[in-house]
This record gives C-alpha cells, sequence and structure tokens, in this order.
C-alpha cells in the first residue's frame, strides 16, 4: 500500500469535483449544456432562458450544493472519527452517529409540533440540524464511552456498540413512524432512506452554514490527528492536549453528520469509502486527507445522486441504496482483507 | 531537574508505588532496574505524567506537572513507551517528525525534516523513512519510535531536555542496543538528563551514572551505578546468585553464577 508519488493531489481532486458539480448540473430530464452554467454564472454573456434558469437556479442547484456539502461532511467527519478511534473501520453510519442524528430529527417532525409554537419562526428552520447534531452527539458520546478504555479501542465491542446503536434508534424511529401521520409519515420515510428529493434553499440554508463552519475547522487540527496515531498517551508526549482534542472531534462529527443528515436524512458508507481510497492514494497523513477526502465524499455523492435522479427517470432511486449498493461489498472486502492481516 | 517527591500511585485497591522519591539532574543517566512487576513502567509512567498520584507530587524545573501545558511538556522532556502500535500507514519518516510536533511554528517544514532525518541516521532506520511504520519488523519500529525521540530532544540545540526510555533496548540486536544506549549517553554529556528502565544490567553497569532498584513498589536502592550493582545485593533481589567476573581490562560484567 504505497502511496502515490503526487505532489499537488488538492488541486487534481478539487477539479474532478468542480467537474463532477457541472455534469450533475448538466445532467437530467431537462438537459442544460455546460456553456449555459457559464452564463447562470455571469461568466458568459450568452443569454439565459427563463425555464432553464429555473432548473437551474430552483432544482438542480440547491441538489448539487446539498449532495456535495453533505458528501464532504460525511467524508471527512468519517476521517476524524477514523482517527479518534486510531480505525479506518470507524464511519458515522456504522457506529451509529448517523441514526442518533435521524432518529432526533423524526423526533422533532413527529413530536415537534407541539413545542414547536414556543420556538420564534425565524429560527425554526434550524430546528432540524440542531436536533439532529444533538442526536450524533449522543450517540457518538456513548459509542465512546463503551469501546475506548484509556485511549484504546476495543474494534469487535465499537462495532457491536453501533449495531446496538442502529438496533435502539431504528426501534425509536418505528415507533415514531406508528404515532405519525400521514404527511409525517411521507417526511420519515424520505429520513431512513436518504435522499436529495426535496430539497429547497430554504430548507437547507441553516445546515449548509453549521456545515460550512464544522468541516474546514477540521483541518488546523490535522497534524494533532497524525499524532493521535501514535496512541493518545505518545500524542500527549509529543505536545497534544489530547482531551480537548478528543471532545473538539466529538462535536465536531456530531455537528457535520449532523447537519449532513438534517439535509438528506441517512446515507450510508461515504464516509467509510472516501477517506479509505484517499489513504490508499495519498497516505494516512491529515493534511491532505481531510481534504482530499472531502473533495472525492463530495464529488462521490453528487455523482450518485444525479444517477439516482436519472437511472429510473421519472421516478428516482433513493440515494442511501446506492451508496449501499457500492459501500456493502466494499466493506465486506475491507473487512476480509483486514482479518486476513490479522486483526481488525 | 525532575523530580519525584513522595509519590503514591495506585490502581483500584492494589497500591503499585509507594512513597517513592526519585531526581534526575541534567547530565546525569539513571538506570531503573528490578524485577517483573516492581513498577520500574509505572515510575516512569508516573514521571512522565501519565499516572495520577494519589499523593506526593512530581516536579519538572521546580514546577508541578499540572501547571505546564502539553507543548511546553514536549519541550521540555520526551518519552519513549514500551510498546507503540501505530494506526494507519504512516511512514518512517512521518512518525519521526511527530516527534517535533511541539515545535511546529518555530522551525520549517524543511528543518523538521532534516531534524528527523539526522535522527533516523542516528538509529540506523533512515532505509526505513519511506516505507510504511506497519510493515516493519518489532527491532526496526523500535529505531524509528527511538529516532522520533531523539529528533524530539535536538530540535532546541539550546535546551536540555529530559528522556525517559522505557526498556528501549529490549528487541534490539546487540549493536543497536548499543547505540541505542550511546545515543542517549551522548545527550547526557550534552547535557540532557536520562532515565531509563533497563532489565540488562551489564547495559545499566555501562551506560547509567546512577541506577535504582525498585522492589514491590518502592525505590529500595539509589546510588552510584558501581555500588548499587554490587552482586550480594542484586542476589537478593532477584533471587539468583549473581556473580561480577573481571575482564582483566577494567571492566567487569555480571552473570548468574
Amino acid at each position: 500500500m504505497t502511496a502515490l508519488a503526487l505532489r499537488r493531489p488538492i488541486p487534481l481532486f478539487a477539479l474532478a469535483a468542480v467537474a463532477s458539480v457541472v455534469a450533475s448540473l448538466c445532467i437530467g430530464a431537462f438537459p442544460v449544456g455546460p456553456g449555459q452554467i457559464l452564463s447562470a454564472l455571469g461568466l458568459s454573456s450568452a443569454p439565459l432562458d427563463d425555464t432553464t434558469a429555473a432548473v437551474l437556479y430552483a432544482i438542480r442547484a440547491p441538489r448539487v450544493v446539498a449532495a456535495f456539502a453533505v458528501g464532504a461532511a460525511l467524508a471527512a467527519g468519517g476521517a476524524a472519527m477514523q482517527s479518534l478511534f486510531r480505525n479506518p473501520l470507524a464511519d458515522p453510519g456504522l457506529l451509529g452517529v448517523s441514526s442518533g442524528a435521524a432518529l432526533a430529527a423524526v423526533a422533532t417532525i413527529v413530536l415537534g409540533e407541539r413545542v414547536m409554537h414556543v420556538v420564534p419562526p425565524e429560527l425554526r428552520p434550524w430546528s432540524l440540524p440542531v436536533a439532529a447534531f444533538l442526536g450524533g452527539l449522543a450517540a457518538t458520546v456513548l459509542v465512546y464511552r463503551i469501546a475506548a478504555r484509556e485511549g484504546v479501542t476495543l474494534v469487535g465491542t465499537l462495532l457491536l456498540a453501533g449495531i446496538a446503536i442502529n438496533a435502539l434508534t431504528s426501534a425509536g424511529i418505528g415507533m415514531l413512524v406508528f404515532v405519525a401521520d400521514d404527511q409525517q409519515l411521507r417526511t420519515l420515510i424520505f429520513w431512513t432512506m436518504g435522499g436529495f428529493g426535496s430539497v429547497t434553499w430554504v430548507a437547507i440554508v441553516p445546515a449548509l452554514l453549521i456545515l460550512a463552519i464544522s468541516v474546514p475547522t477540521l483541518l488546523p487540527t490535522a497534524h494533532l490527528l497524525d499524532a493521535l496515531a501514535l496512541g493518545e498517551r505518545e500524542a500527549g508526549h509529543v505536545g497534544v492536549d489530547v482531551e480537548r482534542l478528543k471532545k473538539r472531534l466529538v462535536a465536531q462529527v456530531a455537528l457535520a453528520v449532523g447537519a449532513g443528515v438534517a439535509i438528506s436524512g441517512i446515507v450510508g458508507f461515504v464516509g467509510l469509502i472516501a477517506p479509505h481510497i484517499v489513504r490508499l492514494l495519498l497516505g494516512p497523513s491529515h493534511r491532505t486527507l481531510l481534504p482530499a477526502a472531502a473533495l472525492f465524499g463530495g464529488a462521490f455523492l453528487v455523482l450518485a445522486d444525479a444517477l439516482a435522479r436519472t437511472m429510473v427517470s421519472p421516478a428516482e432511486l433513493p440515494i442511501g441504496v446506492l451508496t449501499a449498493l457500492v459501500g456493502g461489498p466494499f466493506f465486506l472486502w475491507l473487512l476480509a482483507s483486514r482479518a486476513a492481516r490479522g486483526g481488525l | 531537574m525532575l523530580q519525584a517527591i513522595g509519590i503514591e500511585v495506585r490502581a483500584r485497591a492494589r497500591t503499585l508505588l509507594r512513597d517513592v522519591s526519585l531526581e534526575v539532574a541534567p547530565g546525569e543517566f539513571v538506570a531503573i532496574i528490578g524485577p517483573n512487576g516492581a513498577g520500574k513502567s509505572t515510575l516512569l509512567n508516573a514521571l512522565a505524567g501519565d499516572r495520577p498520584l494519589s499523593s506526593g507530587e512530581i516536579l519538572l524545573d521546580g514546577r508541578p506537572f499540572g501547571q505546564w501545558s502539553k507543548r511546553e511538556l514536549a519541550r521540555r522532556r520526551a518519552v519513549l513507551p514500551q510498546h507503540s502500535a501505530v494506526a494507519f500507514d504512516f511512514t518512517g519518516l512521518q512518525i519521526a517528525m511527530l516527534g517535533l510536533l511541539a515545535f511546529r511554528g518555530s522551525l520549517s517544514e524543511r528543518e523538521m525534516q532534516a531534524l528527523a532525518e539526522r535522527a533516523l541516521a542516528e538509529t540506523e532506520a533512515l532505509a526505513f523513512a519511506d516505507r510504511p511504520y506497519t510493515v516493519l519488523s518489532g527491532g526496526e519500529r523500535q529505531r524509528v519510535q527511538l529516532a522520533r525521540v531523539l529528533a524530539q530532544c535536538d530540535a532546541d540545540p539550546a535546551a536540555t531536555p529530559f528522556l525517559l526510555l522505557d526498556e528501549p533496548i529490549t528487541g534490539l540486536d546487540l549493536s543497536h542496543q548499543h547505540a541505542a544506549l550511546a545515543s542517549a549517553r551522548r545527550r547526557v554529556d550534552r547535557g540532557l538528563g536520562v532515565l531509563a528502565v533497563l532489565h540488562d544490567l551489564n547495559m545499566a553497569a555501562r551506560y547509567a551514572d546512577r541506577v535504582g532498584i525498585v522492589e514491590d513498589g518502592r525505590v529500595t536502592n539509589l546510588g552510584p551505578t558501581r555500588e548499587t550493582l554490587a552482586p550480594d545485593r542484586l542476589s537478593h533481589v532477584f533471587a539468583t546468585p549473581i556473580v561480577r567476573i573481571e575482564t582483566g581490562s577494567g571492566t567487569a560484567f555480571l552473570s548468574p553464577g
């Protein structure tokens, strides 16, 4: 597993991400040319007709932006979690962070109406991402408490704790489904399957703001995350305030994953696949891993969403189904190859 | 000066260390020896600031550990632990450079790489600079980790930090055992203070200025190397007859008799 000798990988990943965004803006039931996207951005003087403008601004752009932001958040959050647990199998979906966030979001949808009248109207769009953050935070803290003993992560315990949390949250969501009315039910199904079908600018702006803060601010911790690979005690010896770093990571992962879940519901495996592939290509140093995985995860989800909405058009595949189709076998391969190397 | 003053360390109901006082001065090599499970590593961990004390205190330059930030501490002392598993495929050079984390900002990337490479060359681990740590053998890993702490000690040439080594030569072949302790010794001669947990009595005899014997959670003997390593005392401590054999050229070695 040697790292490719790519001298300047980040611009390359950024270029690929831009290409995926442009492609996804063009693809769909109403075809749009790349030139029209330049016009929409004001980079070309060619006129843009009203229909194309409406499709781009109101329908595709929020969807593509949301998919990119969620993919980047899940990938960077996954990389941070893997550093925290010192294990590449840690993933927000597998460990129940996403489903903890989803349970809290679903509870807000079903039960929130009773308390929502005390919340000022201008703050109501924030209720979902904030609830999802708190749910994700609770799940992250719980799984860390169970699986980490004096800085050593017990991987078996870690994955089993994830299974238990996922089982508990689906029981919780099941109960909420039972008491939900028809309209709520429609929204709930979207949460558990994941998708960008109902994305609008108004609905996603609060979560996008949270992501714009919680994901890029992981970057300054890159060297500290590298040091964590030595072990928690050893990281302390080279100057890392490990307790503070851990608290910060748990909060940032919960914010990133929670805000992501608030936008799209549960989308699995991005946090597992993106960091792993980037590590294979560029090595484990977080200074390249974090930005490259975020760009990769964003591009991956943008393309997956483009597939999801065009493959069975005019119907839509749930995107969580697509990522699981890729991620499930990938996870099995990862498990098998690690078991063959003598341990998880 | 690195001082332990009357420290006691407990784990649940067991007392691992009781009333231990010990100091390491700049320019001094102190070796800690003793039977398995006597508390040697616990003592080293306590001096590294990793074990909560139930009584007593640890002072570095006269200041209690609690008053030091992690970063300040990392610039004043380095620690080589016994076992070091590294997660993910970091290379030897990346591991060695992590020793310089606390000097980020005062050293350039180029200076840090030069320091790390010099340390890797000193432990004959430069060949592992671009290899993933996870594929190295036990002894090779140990030399990379040693390079990491040596780089940490050398980052500020004007400073004389303390270096704590927990069984630094276990798993190394004979020539690398001597090379590792000679590296520590050279830094002692430059003014650093070294505390090393050692199992090899002859290595302790050869490199240490003072030796402390830990038995059942206490420092029972502490003094100049030759006096402390008296054969009759060692025979008692290790419950095995030990004799000193003079080689005639001014050196001697200790051996089960």
